[in-house]
């Protein structure tokens, strides 16, 4: 493989252009390595050369991070590059925020993959989006030598497009994103392994980390409920017959409205949910949409009246954050038409 | 109780006009096999084939999988309650043939109905060969065709029925003469320091959509029972599911079972493996899950264990039973480790767990089943002609031997709860 080409972020004072007093320099691009760009060409040894170093002041790029990026794409579309390398930037908070900010939308704005390094306590990775790589660093510029000689390696295979695998492994900082690996060790070794080792007290073994609880609050109760507008809403996959709009059976990315009919028969409507045995429901789809006894109750005056279309998708597989946003775009659009509660049957 | 069993390896399958095991070949008379598995009226045809690790060929439709076992003292069903009268395995001598499968491939009646049936792919090379522990193996497909007229249980019986009875037909024909190797499986006194622990089996249960079978008893309405870690490994176990093909069981790896043969292995050494605990998971009711999980536990402190490994059994809301569990054992004083499968999204970004679940903690992953492979074509397809609804679209087809897009939970066996897979999701 031929040298590969190596576009370099830097703040002003790495880039050796002036120190706070420069902190509002303009993006601009240089024709070579500078400040620890000479270090990191020669860490590449012969493998990778640095094709032009992009400067920015960090005050500068703190002030308009957008004009910024778009001002330091346009200068790197004139320097074709393979792999993108942004700092190191240490425990530095405007200049790790660049870099991050940089790796991760100049990267994507020249198709180019990117890399960056800071102290793991550096605030820009708490911020990062997780959509690019940032290897660990020590606070300050003492662990020059070690953070450039790994961005180098990295760079390098960034730019063969190597396959990277897990954050332990790779020795980058966990993106936030979960990986598939294949481990020596088959998940019966490691389960009993974790079991003993809990047995002796050791601290956590796990291989999955349990994120925090994310409370629901209720919403406050109904009232006046015989007058109240109730629609009904189902992830059971309940659609006309024949799946017009043709709603996915399972892992959905999205929900549809229907009009509520007078009677919900199975000649007219089917299931199309791929979570559960839907021979029952096949037979009589109120099991899922229980329009039969909402009608019921409605006409005995405990409800007021249903709304007039029903809401449908499918959850099985679904992720949280197509789920969130169904449950937004449904609420806004009931909340319009003047309904005051949802029935919803899960399955 | 103890066990010697019988290991005659196999690393290759050859057709022959005789069946016979040469060294570690072993040869195959597959049209008199054939015909011993089409004896069975409902089905309306058997087709039998070999394929071997790095083999450019795709299984798809997998069933399940089995490894040839006969019974050979005392003598009776390698699979009691399925293939012969319910007597209990675990004891006296069982001869296997190691390192191949009978993997059952074919369309069950119903397959149609994507809440019923999910495609299944074993590849034999590439990215979800090294996913899918079923792709170290010599396997020998069987497809079978049941009679279109049946009823979905009934069509489901009969082709099961077909992949044990070549198993124990296999085993039968080469496995009675001296071994390559015999283990003697047994859980003798271990040494005292060694910490008591158990496993927990959750087995499938969801009408016909997933089941599994204890001594042939469908386990719809079992309460946990204990079992010898014999038993398990021993034939008294079997699996007919037909859904999320990556995290469901499989007879084979019950007789193969991970955590069992990892326990069996450490015991007297590193552990004093108690027993195994079979219950249903995926109980319908809250009353019912609540009831299963403190049964769990009480007889996990009945067996006087200090920890557990525990797994699941499926998706969704099985994994409710997982928690219930692990809570019902932190109340009783014991420590668990727990296998759980992830489902992170396609690219890994989204929240993996069903539920939140720190009781079981350490969690131990089988890997991310939404995450999306990128396949190879394949020289050869076996077991049907075509991958069926592996989009979101029940309706999809494409060409089996095509390159495709799959995600890890159309790949047979690589998230198993049984803990035989490699595959793990790992922060990246």
């Amino acid at each position: 493989m031929s040298a590969v080409r190596v576009l370099h972020y830097l703040n002003q004072f790495f880039a050796g252009l002036g120190g706070e007093g420069e902190a509002g320099l303009a993006p601009r691009l240089e024709p070579r390595p500078m400040g620890p760009g000479r270090l990191l060409e020669q860490r590449l040894a012969g493998a990778g050369r640095i094709v032009g170093t992009l400067v920015c002041g960090d005050d500068r790029f703190q002030r308009e991070p957008e004009a910024c990026i778009d001002a330091l794409a346009r200068l790197g579309e004139t320097c074709p590059a393979d792999v993108l390398v942004a700092g190191p930037a240490f425990d530095a908070g405007r200049y790790g925020i660049a870099c991050g900010r940089v790796a991760e939308g100049l990267g994507a704005r020249l198709g180019i993959p990117a890399v960056t390094a800071m102290s793991p306590d550096n605030p820009a990775v708490r911020l990062s989006r997780g959509e690019t790589y940032i290897l660990p660093t020590s606070a300050t510029a003492a662990g020059m030598g070690d953070a450039v000689a790994r961005m180098a390696a990295f760079a390098t295979r960034l730019a063969a497009r190597e396959p990277i695998g897990a954050a332990a492994e790779e020795g980058y900082l966990p993106r936030g994103r979960r990986l598939n690996v294949i481990r020596a060790r088959s998940a019966a070794e490691r389960v009993v392994d974790a079991l003993l080792l809990k047995l002796r007290g050791a601290p956590g073994v796990g291989e999955i980390p349990t994120p925090a609880e994310e409370p629901v609050s209720p919403a406050a109760p109904v009232t006046g409920v015989a007058a109240a507008r109730i629609a009904l809403i189902t992830e059971g996959g309940i659609v006309p017959r024949g799946n017009p709009d043709r709603l996915e059976s399972r892992r959905a990315t999205s929900w549809r409205r229907y009009p509520l009919p007078d009677r919900l028969s199975a000649e007219h409507y089917e299931c199309v949910h791929a979570g559960f045995d839907t021979r029952w429901v096949a037979e009589d789809p109120n099991r899922v949409l229980p329009l039969d006894a909402a009608r019921a109750i409605a006409r005995a005056g405990a409800i007021g009246p249903l709304h007039g279309h029903y809401y449908v998708t499918v959850g099985v597989g679904t992720t949280t954050e197509h789920a969130r946003r169904f449950g937004r775009e449904i609420a806004v659009e009931l909340r319009r038409e003047g309904v005051a509660a949802a029935v919803m049957t899960a399955t | 109780m103890e066990l010697e069993l019988d290991t005659f390896q196999v690393d290759r399958i050859l057709p022959d006009a005789e069946t016979r095991l040469e060294g570690r070949t072993l040869r195959v008379d597959l049209v008199g096999l054939e015909r011993h598995a089409r004896h069975d009226p409902r089905l309306a045809a058997v087709e039998i084939d070999a394929v071997h690790p790095g083999d450019s060929a795709r299984i798809v439709h997998v069933v399940d999988a089995v490894e040839p076992r006969v019974r050979i003292e005392p003598e009776g069903p390698a699979f009691p309650g399925i293939t012969g009268p319910p007597i209990m395995a675990g004891h006296g001598r069982t001869a296997r043939l190691g390192g191949m499968a009978i993997v059952l491939a074919g369309l069950p009646p119903g397959a149609e109905n994507p809440s019923f049936w999910q495609e299944s792919v074993i590849d034999m090379a590439g990215p979800a060969a090294r996913a899918c522990p079923l792709a170290v193996t010599a396997n020998l497909v069987l497809t079978v065709r049941p009679d279109p007229g049946l009823a979905p249980d009934e069509g489901i019986v009969a082709m099961r029925l077909a992949s044990f009875r070549v198993a124990e037909y296999l085993a039968g024909a080469v496995g009675r003469g001296e071994p390559g190797t015999r283990e003697r499986l047994a859980r003798s006194e271990a040494p005292p320091g060694r910490p008591r622990v158990a496993a927990v089996i959750h087995l499938e249960a969801w009408g016909t959509l997933q089941r599994a079978f204890l001594y042939g008893h469908g386990v719809e309405g079992l309460l946990p029972t204990l079992l010898h870690p014999n038993e398990v490994l021993d034939g008294a176990l079997t699996a007919a599911s037909h859904h999320l093909p990556a995290i469901r069981h499989s007879t084979y790896f019950f007789q193969n079972h991970g955590v069992v043969r990892e326990l069996l292995r450490r015991h007297g050494v590193e552990v004093d493996f108690a027993g195994v605990v079979v219950g249903r998971a995926m109980w319908a009711s809250d009353e019912d899950k609540r009831r299963a999980a403190a049964f769990t536990a009480k007889l996990l402190h009945q067996l006087g264990v200090a920890g557990a490994v525990l797994g699941f059994a499926h998706g969704g809301h099985a994994v409710t039973d997982t928690a219930l569990t692990a809570e019902a054992c932190a109340r009783a004083g014991i420590a668990v480790a727990t296998l759980m499968f992830e489902m992170a999204g396609e690219d890994g970004t989204d929240f993996g767990l069903v539920q939140r679940l720190p009781s079981a903690e350490p969690l131990v992953s089988t890997g991310n089943i939404d995450d999306l492979m990128s396949l190879p074509p394949m020289d050869r397809v076996l077991g049907g002609s075509e991958v069926l609804g592996v989009g979101g679209h029940a309706a999809s087809r494409e060409r089996g031997d095509a390159a495709l897009r799959l995600p890890v939970r159309h790949v047979f066996a690589a998230s198993i709860p049984s803990g035989n897979g490699r595959l793990a999701g790992a922060a990246g």
